[in-house]
């Protein structure tokens, strides 16, 4: 693309975004628009695992543990403070201390693949048996009582900064959530391009070579994991400002959830995921009111359809089109990292080869 | 071998086992810095592996590797790297995903953050890599998408791009066209003196256009060392490579 | 002392219990490296498989020990033949496809049968020991556990079958090209594995009750169990589910059955920290 069509692409979006902010609280009714900021807070969450599975290469099993960390130390602290604005800024640093060190961790730990998932996927589970299990008096941290499966029902909502009296209203929630998510893509977007960035997608596109280059691609995974952690707590704040915090947030559901709807906006981009997962929210949100139809029935069909027949996913897939649609003489060329071969970049060990069960001495051998 | 006075890299004894096979069986190197060796040999007598144990890719079951008075066998490869070895792997070891320029800009940028320089020179510094290896009108193109012999240039860009003190090259060779292994022997030639250089390679007639000494690698060990013309004369070489068996 | 028999009894309890749900897993990831995350659900589907037949009059031991495996076995095939072959050699988009299966068997099973729980009773009554009482179902169960793994290793030991799938385990170019259909391997690998989920689903079923969400407690654990077994069939499940199976009843013992689960997931995380293979990535490495 053309540099005077980028900027008018990115004027464009931001008049379209700045519009949805301001406007949709003029045309939705206040329960639509409470959901809608329910969808802005889990397409946030979207976002952070479209950053680290995407562009870090980091398939992260447990995302939502972050989230549900970020809930529950925000409700923790609004109702021991009684003020937010402390609390917003510890939802935001606890999550992404404990992705550094489950990232220390794992990628100190070497552990990569599958097996990044699994463990990844066990803190999840860990934080959901966690606060399951923490009904009864037992379980105070200061003046909240974590409730146990009920979670914290009475979760404040946030006021203004260090002005305890003014407590927002659901609109203005909206208006925050809603210019996050924009600030925060925008952010990506420039974090991308940054040194750091361009270190990461190196990374992701070979490691070893990054290696043989003398960069430290530990560091460099760690920092964007747990970037992914820091924005993963602040969906966790929203979420909780909208419904209330209860041990769900970290069950295998939203896990699962923020993986598909990555998976059907396009590995490697992140509009596609934020696009799709607010979408995807909406479609089940419509059928869930259908008789008869469960919508886990729908997601699971539409997860299994995408594998199968749009691997890509739905961003890059529209984007071949587009510029077929703009070039229509000259031949396609093969598209650029398709999602599918970063997917399959290093964790595939395809069955042709018994490496797994025969060579780990040579594996062994040369782990530092 | 004749010991050299001040070798930049050198192994003594340097053995690599996998499970019960010896792949290095005690290699004794040296070279001395700003010099250009070859290192030939057949399939399977330890080259590859070889690099990997200079560049910490393998850790190495005995013996010791020396770089510039210190010893680094069995550091990680980023360290060594940070050392000042950079290597052209036998497969290219590119990112298919991104441009030729930003292959080179990774290189400039982490010489940048070693060294230390100013970040602002950086753009220029690739500017002016990308001109001496004339890739250029390749910049903008997705690695993954080129010709071979075109990967195979954009990958020494990147590694001589890091400026490193030695630098391995594993059969560059490779795949190339007939032109394109002249302009590799005349970039490998200027760096000579500047830079220290080990070549693997197969092309006897690309071994003549760059190599004064070659050493000979065989069932893991060093079967000889000398002058270019001496090594591919030498009869116990040719057998070698024909497969005939030694006699012993 | 009668406390003693009955703690080794309860571990030895437990142990089969986790190995019994991790086998069905550990058979199709051992042999095709595959995670079928709709393994959860596949034991679900064996649990109303017992409830169904034993409702139409089928004895529970038949039900348990044939209907089952042998209706899920074939459910297995299915989603062989229309979704995960077309996807082999691709790890992540196979987990990805299996998850949204899972998805789609919750779905489909709350929509039929509803949210609710289902049971069928524990046959067999329970044994004394001293003042301690204990279900003899359960100690039945570790005898059918020991006869599954058995099974399992004689077949891959000594039948031509059994061959056949370690010749395609181990190098399947090669069995390729001895003239070995690859594709036919891992169709009824696939489907062997999915009986044996259905079997775990089936004996559980007394135990635990059958509902349509009941698959997700259980594919986590067998998940973390295969892995932290390594790529070893028999013996990676085996001293998996013997070091968290144990733990996880020690630790519940000690405290509350909450720390027993967070102590077993530490322990796997500990455990491929240290070993990131799996154990059988390290030890017993010829084993199967």
């Amino acid at each position: 693309m053309t540099a005077p069509l980028k900027a008018v692409g990115w004027v464009a979006g931001l008049a379209l975004s700045v519009a949805a902010v301001f406007g949709l609280p003029h045309v939705l009714e206040l329960f639509t628009l409470i959901n809608a900021t329910i969808y802005v807070s889990m397409a946030i969450l979207t976002l952070s695992l479209a950053l680290i599975w995407g562009y870090g290469g980091i398939l992260c099993f447990g995302q939502a543990a972050f989230f549900g960390l970020g809930g529950y130390t925000y409700a923790i602290c609004a109702i021991n403070f009684g003020d937010s604005t402390w609390a917003i800024v510890l939802a935001m640093v606890l999550p992404a201390l404990v992705a550094a060190l489950v990232g220390y961790f794992i990628f100190w730990g070497r552990i990569g693949d599958v097996y990044l998932g699994v463990i990844t996927l066990t803190m999840t589970l860990i934080f959901l048996k966690f606060f399951n299990a923490t009904a009864g008096d037992a379980y105070k941290i200061g003046r909240a009582a974590l409730g146990g499966f009920n979670g914290i029902p009475s979760t404040p909502p946030l006021n203004l900064p260090w002005d305890v009296g003014t407590q927002l209203a659901p609109e203005d929630i909206w208006y925050i959530a809603a210019s996050l998510l924009v600030i925060l893509y925008a952010g990506s977007r420039w974090l991308l391009t940054t040194a750091f960035g361009r270190v990461v997608v190196s990374i992701r596109e070979n490691e070893k070579r990054s290696e043989l280059l003398g960069y430290d691609v530990r560091r460099y995974k760690l920092g964007i994991f747990t970037i992914g952690g820091a924005i993963a707590g602040m969906a966790g704040i929203l979420f909780a400002n909208c419904v209330f915090v209860s041990p769900t947030m970290f069950s295998l559901f939203y896990n699962a959830q923020v993986i598909i709807w990555v998976t059907v906006g396009g590995l490697g981009t992140l509009l596609g995921p934020i696009a799709g997962s607010i979408a995807l929210q909406m479609i089940v949100a419509k059928l869930g009111t259908l008789q008869g139809l469960d919508p886990n029935v729908v997601l699971g069909a539409i997860l299994i359809v995408f594998v199968l027949l749009v691997p890509k996913g739905l961003q890059p897939v529209l984007q071949d089109w587009w510029d077929r649609l703009r070039e229509p003489r000259q031949p396609a060329m093969p598209a650029p990292a398709p999602a599918s071969t970063l997917r399959s970049a290093g964790i595939e060990r395809p069955l042709t080869s018994a490496t797994t069960a025969h060579q780990p001495a040579a594996n062994a051998a040369s782990r530092p | 071998m004749t010991p050299i006075a001040d070798p930049i890299i050198e192994t003594r004894g340097l053995v690599m086992r996998f499970g019960g096979v010896e792949v290095l069986r005690g290699i004794d190197f040296g070279i001395a810095a700003g010099e250009l060796r070859c290192l030939v040999g057949p399939n399977g007598a330890g080259k590859s592996t070889f690099f990997k144990c200079l560049t910490g890719q393998l850790k190495p079951s005995a013996g010791e590797i020396r770089f510039k008075n210190a010893s680094i066998g069995g550091l990680p490869s980023m360290d060594i790297a940070r050392r000042g070895i950079g290597i052209k792997t036998q497969v290219p070891s590119l990112y298919d995903g991104l441009s030729a320029r930003e292959h080179v800009w990774l290189a400039v940028k982490r010489r940048v953050a070693t060294v230390g320089g100013l970040r602002k020179e950086v753009p220029s510094l690739v500017d002016q890599v990308m001109e001496d290896m004339q890739i250029t009108p390749l910049a903008n193109r997705l690695v993954g998408q080129l010709a071979h012999g075109q990967r195979q240039i954009v990958e020494l860009a990147m590694v001589t791009a890091a400026e490193p003190d030695l630098i391995l090259l594993d059969e560059p060779a490779a795949g190339m066209t007939h032109e394109e292994v002249e302009r590799l022997a005349e970039l490998v030639l200027r760096l000579r003196g500047t830079r220290s250089l080990i070549v693997v390679e197969h092309d006897m007639q690309f071994i003549r256009m760059i190599a004064r000494t070659v050493t000979v690698l065989h069932q893991g060990q060093v079967l000889m060392e000398d002058d270019a013309e001496t090594v591919l004369r030498d009869q116990r070489v040719r057998d070698v490579y024909l497969g005939k068996r030694e006699v012993a | 002392m009668d406390l003693v028999v009955i703690i080794i009894l309860q571990v030895i309890a437990a142990v089969a219990s986790l190995a019994l749900v991790s086998v069905g897993l550990a058979v199709i990831f051992g042999m095709m490296r595959v995670i079928n995350l709709a393994h959860g659900e596949f034991i679900m589907l064996g649990g109303y498989a017992v409830i169904y037949a034993t409702r139409w009059g089928v004895n529970l031991w038949v039900a348990m020990l044939l209907v089952a495996p042998l209706f899920v076995g074939v459910v297995g095939i299915v989603v062989e033949r229309t979704v995960i072959r077309f996807l082999y050699g691709r790890m992540i988009d196979t987990m990805l496809a299996t998850w949204g299966l899972s998805l789609l068997l919750i779905g489909a099973a709350t929509m039929i049968f509803g949210n609710t729980t289902t049971g069928v009773s524990a046959p067999l009554g329970s044994v004394t020991i001293g003042q301690y009482q204990t279900s003899l179902y359960e100690l039945v169960l570790v005898v059918i556990v020991v006869a599954v793994l058995g099974g399992l290793m004689a077949i891959l030991r000594l039948t031509k079958a059994g061959l056949i799938a370690r010749a395609t385990m181990q190098n399947p170019a090669m069995a390729a090209s001895l003239g070995i259909s690859t594709n036919t391997v891992y169709m009824v690998t696939f489907g062997a594995g999915a009986a044996l989920s259905g079997l775990a689903g089936a004996l559980i079923a007394p135990l635990s009750g059958v509902l349509p969400t009941m698959g997700v407690a259980y594919v986590a654990k067998a998940f973390i169990t295969v892995i932290s077994g390594g790529s070893a069939i028999i013996a990676g499940t085996l001293s998996a589910s013997m070091l968290l199976g144990s733990l996880n009843t020690l630790a519940t013992f000690v405290a509350t059955p909450v720390v027993g689960e967070i102590t077993l997931l530490f322990a796997a995380i500990v455990l491929l920290r240290i070993l990131p293979q799996g154990i059988t990535g390290r030890f017993f490495r010829r084993a199967l």
